[in-house]
């Protein structure tokens, strides 16, 4: 009777048995899905503004506040801010209300067309949300964003609209999803805002509605949260796996000199910015692994943590710290300011 | 008793999304438009498509022209739980994103002109959770007009799921779903899913102003008054039938329908044209990629062939 080796196709193989198949290929020094070391962090690709340009020179654009972008290997989000009016005064930061949604098909399986958000989905959205609320209670000039003004254009001077504020819609679609989302719809939302640009009203005291102002003589302006004006306040997403692998070690000082015997060893890999099934995969907790994600500003200030998993060693933490510090820093030279949607990429067809 | 989504982070349940009845409109800002006039080749005049763009679906297409950007998505053909069917279950669902400004657009005409029931309804999509009156009626015209070109018989007991994403709109509903019809071929394509035909759709406007009646293909402003608009899909490669026809106004007489046909049968045509074109180049660059693998995994053919005879030996 003879014993053969059963074989996979490369794909095969990754889906069957995803954790052998990723520390297979850390053992060559190697991630499964792109040609990044394992510390390196994907490329980002943001455009803010308005998406539809040809058609936001008219009344309409009155509506989307602001819009943002955000594509990078695999991933494609959309952000758009709505706006709203309430007679609830805000507190404790509230005011913007992020809503994040992957689309993923199905007919009333995504959020979006009604259904339950999944458990990503809905903790993207908490996360995000909770930041920054933070950030907006931080300082009390913040709060003065949400106040509606109406501005008298003989004098020029601007009142406040009583008892009404302005509420901040955040939509965030992810069109493409290649690993975990969160570091990237909260770009997606900091741009977004940076975009947002709040129109001028005015009360109707007949009708008792807030009007909305168009037209050149009623710009709007620019939203003013401090945290989006300082560059090394605004804290940085980054997000790591932790793999505890067994990784072949290459034995070459052996007695007899000439063979090389390959021995397992264990050890703990910092895997940053997952990408692709068999990362997420292997990194999960089902498979032993961790999840690691860091909130850091360029000034060193740590906004949020967070660790699902288990491990008996801190070294991967720190280390993962220490790479979120530095990405922090060196984060503007990594974002690309520039056209993001598909066709940018290559010339157009017709 | 009050009912609140726990599962999104809501706003204060007093909150007014803006609309556009609150806008004030200057003096200067112009609504009406005026449809341009290009040569029927022209038609449809600058085209992106790009199939493979979404990572987390079987086949997916991305299409722009002009102001239209939109994505679609498949998934599937995926097993159906329970029911046995004999062929496949194709279901469509659409998503007008905030941004977009058919909804805003249409929705402005409300107070200066009639138009019709169906647009009118579009209010709300900017934006509750639910979907639109016209997110349903463009999901329910994809699906009819899609049908007919796939196999369906060919996936017993499953279903085909199409997600179309529209990231930016014109202002013309109809040149919207002509775009929507054929990026959901295209990603049908992607997806492998066995086709009779790729369906394309042309969408055209009639016009009445001013007593003389003009025709504007790939339109992207809004009917107004006695306008018609139309969207017609045909499987333009087997035998130039309809799979689905959507004509929205009235009075339309006979000499009319006939015009709006083959005004719309001739942008599905160019629009199948450059479909076939990018299809050809899309299956060249595959059979390259292919092609390259084998090269290299032929090595790997021989390795397996070595240690097979080395298990033979060993046997002996």
């Amino acid at each position: 009777m003879s014993i053969r080796p059963i074989q996979f196709p490369d794909e095969v193989f990754a889906r069957v048995c995803p954790d052998l198949y990723f520390e297979r290929h850390l053992s060559l020094g190697l991630r499964p899905h792109s040609l990044r070391k394992f510390d390196e962090f994907r490329q980002i690709k943001v455009k803010f503004g308005n998406t539809d340009s040809e058609n936001w020179q008219d009344y309409s654009s009155n509506l989307t506040l602001g819009t943002s972008s955000v594509r990078s290997d695999g991933i494609n989000i959309v952000c758009s801010v709505t706006g709203g009016i309430t007679e609830q005064e805000p507190v404790a930061g509230s005011g913007i209300y992020p809503n994040v949604e992957i689309l993923r098909g199905g007919v009333g399986a995504s959020s979006a067309n009604g259904g339950a958000p999944s458990e990503e989905e809905m903790v993207a959205s908490q996360g995000i949300c909770d930041i920054l609320r933070r950030l907006v209670n931080k300082e009390s000039h913040n709060k003065c964003q949400f106040e509606l003004f109406e501005k008298d254009l003989e004098t020029g001077k601007s009142t406040v609209i009583p008892n009404k504020w302005l509420i901040l819609n955040c939509h965030i679609n992810v069109l493409s999803r290649n690993g975990p989302i969160s570091d990237y719809a909260w770009i997606a939302v900091l741009e977004a805002l940076k975009d947002v640009t709040v129109p001028e009203f005015r009360y109707n005291y007949d009708t008792q509605q807030v009007e909305i102002m168009s037209g050149a003589a009623h710009p709007g302006q620019k939203l003013d949260f401090a945290f989006l004006n300082n560059k090394t306040q605004i804290p940085v997403a980054s997000s790591f796996g932790i793999l505890n692998a067994n990784l072949e070690v290459e034995d070459s000082e052996n007695e007899d000199g000439d063979e090389t015997e390959v021995t397992l060893e264990k050890t703990q890999v910092v895997i940053a910015d997952i990408q692709g099934e068999s990362e997420e995969v292997a990194t999960s907790t089902t498979h032993q692994g961790s999840r690691v994600s860091v909130m850091v500003s360029g000034d060193e200030k740590l906004s949020a943590f967070s660790f699902v998993g288990v491990t008996r060693d801190m070294n991967a933490i720190k280390q993962c710290l220490a790479l979120a510090k530095s990405r922090a820093q060196s984060i503007g030279a990594k974002v690309d300011s520039g056209d993001t949607l598909w066709s940018t990429e290559e010339t157009y067809r017709g | 008793m009050n009912i609140t989504d726990r599962r999104r982070v809501l706003g204060p349940s007093d909150a007014q999304p803006f609309s556009l009845s609150n806008v004030v409109l200057a003096d200067d800002q112009n609504m009406a438009d005026v449809a341009e006039s290009l040569s029927d080749d022209q038609i449809p005049t600058k085209i992106y498509l790009k199939s493979g763009v979404v990572n987390n679906a079987s086949g997916s297409a991305y299409y722009e022209s002009g102001a239209i950007k939109l994505i679609a998505t498949v998934y599937g053909p995926r097993p159906i739980r329970g029911l046995f069917t004999t062929s496949a279950k194709l279901s469509v669902e659409t998503r007008i994103l905030p941004i977009s400004v058919l909804s805003l657009s249409t929705f402005s005409n409300l107070a200066s002109t009639s138009i019709s029931t169906q647009t009118l309804s579009n209010i709300v999509a900017s934006k509750s959770s639910q979907s639109s009156v016209l997110e349903k009626n463009i999901s329910s015209f994809i699906n009819e007009a899609i049908l007919p070109s796939i196999f369906v018989d060919n996936y017993p007991k499953s279903s085909i799921d199409v997600s179309l994403t529209i990231i930016s709109s014109g202002k013309n509903s109809k040149s919207v779903i002509a775009a929507a019809t054929t990026a959901t071929s295209m990603a049908l394509v992607d997806a492998g899913i066995e086709l009779k035909d790729v369906v394309t759709a042309g969408s055209v406007l009639l016009s009445r102003g001013n007593d003389n009646t003009t025709f504007t293909m790939d339109p992207n402003v809004i009917p107004q008054g006695d306008d018609v608009d139309a969207v017609i899909a045909y499987t333009s490669m087997i035998d130039d039938s309809i799979t689905g026809l959507w004509v929205e106004g009235n009075k339309v007489d006979e000499d009319e329908m006939k015009q709006l046909m083959d005004k719309t049968r001739l942008m599905s045509r160019n629009l199948r044209n450059i479909v076939n074109e990018m299809l050809i180049s899309e299956f060249q660059q595959k059979e390259t990629i292919a092609r390259n693998l084998q090269v290299s995994g032929s090595g790997g053919e021989k390795e397996k062939k070595n240690n097979e005879d080395e298990d033979d030996q060993m046997t002996e």
